[in-house]
C-alpha cells in the first residue's frame, strides 16, 4: 500500500515526524490520510509542525494528490487554529469516539471525539495561506461555537465537566454539519477559542 | 545504494533535505524517513509525545 513519512531533524536527532497513508474515496479519488504528526515539547511553537505539513503537501502534490485528511480533537483549540488558520483546512464531519477510549494522558479518559480536517492542497485558499499571502475572503459566518480556552486544564482537573462540554460541542457540530455548514475558521482570545461556521461550496 | 538513500518500504521517495528553519543555533531539516532505524525512531517519538502507542 505504501505511505508517506517525514521526520524533522535537529542535526541527527529526530525531534518530530508525520505519517500518512493513501486512501481511495468512493468513485476512485485518491487522498492521503495523515495519521500522526508530533513534535517534542521542547521544540514546539517554532513552526516545525507547519514545516512537516508543508513537506507533506509538496510531496502529495507531486504525486497528483489534492486532498489530505486527518482528525483532530475539537477541544484542542491550538491544534484547531493551526489546522484552519495556518494551513487552510475546512471541517465538515464529526466522528464520535473515533479511536475508543485510549490510555494516553493527553486524552484525559474522554471519548476520542474528532473533527475531520480536509486540506484541499491545490485550492487557491490553501495556496494563499501557505504562501503567506492574505487568505481569500471567508464565506459569511452564520454560526459561532466557543470552546473554553482552559479546556486542557478542565480535562485534567474536572473530567466530568470536560465531558459535559464535549457532549454539548458534539451536538452543536453535528447539528451544524447536518445543515450543510462547514467550519471555515477559528478565532482565539484569552478566554475562548471559537469555531466559525459558514456555507462551503 | 546505502540504506539511508534507498527508497524505504513505505514507497516514500527519498529527497535531499528540502525544508529547513533556523531555531536558535539549530537548523531543523525535514526529509523523508529512510531505513529501519529511522522508522523505529519515529515509533519511539510517538511514545514520548503521546505517552502511549495504542493507536
Amino acid at each position: 500500500m505504501g505511505g508517506q513519512a517525514f521526520g524533522a531533524f535537529d542535526s541527527n536527532r529526530m525531534i518530530g515526524f508525520c505519517l500518512a497513508i493513501p486512501g481511495l474515496k468512493p468513485g476512485g479519488g485518491s487522498y492521503l490520510h495523515s495519521h500522526m504528526l508530533g513534535v517534542l515539547p521542547e521544540y514546539r511553537d517554532a513552526g516545525i509542525g507547519r514545516l512537516l505539513k508543508l513537506q507533506q503537501r509538496e510531496d502529495a502534490l507531486a504525486r497528483g494528490i489534492e486532498l489530505v485528511e486527518w482528525t483532530f480533537d475539537p477541544l484542542e483549540i491550538k491544534n484547531a487554529y493551526f489546522n484552519m488558520e495556518r494551513l487552510g483546512t475546512i471541517v465538515r464531519r464529526y466522528v464520535r469516539n473515533q479511536y475508543g477510549t485510549t490510555t494516553s494522558p493527553l486524552h484525559g479518559g474522554l471519548p476520542t471525539d474528532r473533527c475531520v480536517a480536509e486540506w484541499w492542497i491545490a485550492s487557491p485558499r490553501v495556496r494563499a495561506i501557505v504562501n503567506g499571502s492574505e487568505a481569500p475572503d471567508r464565506p459569511e459566518i452564520v454560526e459561532r461555537l466557543p470552546v473554553p480556552a482552559d479546556i486542557t486544564a478542565i480535562k485534567r482537573q474536572e473530567p466530568k465537566r470536560a465531558r459535559q462540554i464535549q457532549q454539548e460541542l458534539s451536538n452543536r457540530f453535528e447539528s451544524n454539519f447536518s445543515r450543510g455548514l462547514a467550519v471555515v475558521g477559528v478565532e482565539r482570545s484569552p478566554e475562548a477559542g471559537t469555531y466559525l461556521f459558514g456555507k462551503w461550496e | 545504494m546505502s540504506d539511508a538513500a534507498r527508497t524505504p518500504d513505505t514507497g516514500t521517495r527519498r529527497k535531499p533535505d528540502t525544508a529547513t528553519r533556523g531555531r536558535g543555533d539549530a537548523a531543523i531539516a525535514v526529509r523523508a524517513l529512510a531505513g529501519q532505524r529511522e522508522f523505529e525512531g519515529a515509533v519511539e517519538l510517538q511514545k514520548q509525545i503521546w505517552g502511549f502507542n495504542d493507536i
